[in-house]
Parts: C-alpha cells; structure tokens; sequence
C-alpha cells in the first residue's frame, strides 16, 4: 500500500512538473511573438501541438478529484491552489522573458 | 509498442483539440476561451470513465497518456487566463472565472465520468 501512494505521490510531481514547464514555455513563446513574428505554422506546430499536448489538464483534475474522494482533502485542494498560482506566475514570467528577448 | 501507441494517441488528442477548439471558438464571441474549457472538461470526464471502466492493458496508457493527455492542455488554459486578465478590475474578475468555472467543473466531471465507469465495468 505505502509503494501505491509513493507512486501515487511520484506521478502527482510529474503532473505538477510537466504542467508548470509547459506553461513556462507558452508564456515564453507567446511573449516573445509579440516583439519578433514567428510563422503560423512554426507557431502551430510548437504551441498547439508541442507545448499544448506536452501538459495535461484530465490529469491534474483528475488527481484532485482521486485526493478529494480519498478524504485528503487538504493535500487535494493545496495541490490545485499551487497549480493554478505557480502556474500563472510561471507563465506570466514565460512572456515576460519572451518580450524582453 | 506502448510508446508508439502513446505517439499516435497524443498525436491524434492534439488534432482533435485543435479542431474543437476552432469550432466552439468561431460561435462563441468576446473574452471566454470556451474552446480550450470544452476540450478540458470533456477530457476530464473521459478521463474519469476510462479509468474506471477496466479498458485493458495495452490500450490505458495510450488513452489516458497519450490521447486524453494530447486532447487537455494546462499551458493554453494558464496562458489564456493571463490573456482575459488584462484591463484591471474587470480582467481580474474574468480571470477568477475562467480558473475557478473549469477547475470545479473539471474535479466533478472527472468524478462523474469514473462513477459511469465504475457502473459498466
């Protein structure tokens, strides 16, 4: 039981992590549009399809549902505030790189 | 095998979003991204389902990985939230909407869709 939740807990810093570096990385290539044109399709290709596919919106839901229902509650709520908050600072600092380039 | 099938999934879970995504975006005018929140929710609650329903091996992780991983997307939702942020009060109220209507939808979609899967398991 205690390998299933360190798993559990392992694949929830995956989550977490590709989510937070995802967002980065948009906010970047979105801020840095803004001062030097990029091709549409190059565009496309790297925030809709890279970027876009790389995070995971079902997972991290998911996960907060499966620590909600498990009665940990705390942990569950705690993990969707710090997504949400790390993840639009991250991404805010993402563009503002990407404008300052 | 399971890597390719991975490939192919979020290859596929790619496309379907960003068809989707066009094809809310065109009917819906104004500030809400409802394009990336359709294909988060519906993915949330397939995703939900999918787990629950006992899908067999080689099948769960290029589906749940790979195309309902392809198909959400956590950057586009951050990254249009900033977006509708801008223009002081009013932004940040749009802002708070489009975090808290998807994310509180998103957990009990996710939950109704593994309550369904559980049910035809």
């Amino acid at each position: 039981m205690e390998g299933v939740e360190a798993l559990g807990a392992l694949a929830l810093v995956g989550t977490f992590s590709v989510n937070l570096l995802g967002a980065l990385a948009l906010g970047y290539v979105v801020g840095r549009r803004t001062v030097s044109p990029l091709p549409v399709t190059m565009f496309a290709f790297v925030a809709i399809g890279l970027l876009g596919s790389f995070t995971t919106f079902s997972a991290f839901v998911f996960d907060v549902y499966d620590l909600l229902a498990d009665d940990r509650a705390g942990l569950g709520v705690g993990y969707a505030v710090a997504s949400v908050v790390v993840g639009l600072i991250v991404a805010r600092g993402g563009v503002l790189l990407g404008e300052n380039r | 095998m399971t890597l390719l099938l991975v490939l192919v999934g979020g290859g596929l879970g790619g496309l379907t979003r960003y068809v989707v995504t066009g094809v809310v975006q065109r009917r819906v005018s104004g500030w809400w991204p409802a394009g990336t929140m359709t294909v988060n929710l519906a993915g949330s609650a397939l995703l939900g389902f999918v787990l629950a329903c006992g899908l067999e091996d080689p099948f769960v992780v290029p589906v749940t990985a790979g195309f309902l991983g392809g198909l959400t997307t956590f950057s586009t939702w951050m990254v249009e939230t900033l977006a509708a942020g801008q223009g002081g009060r009013v932004g940040a109220r749009r802002a708070g909407l489009n975090i808290a209507v998807p994310l509180i939808a998103g957990v009990l979609l996710a939950g109704l869709g593994f309550g369904l899967g559980t049910l035809v398991r």
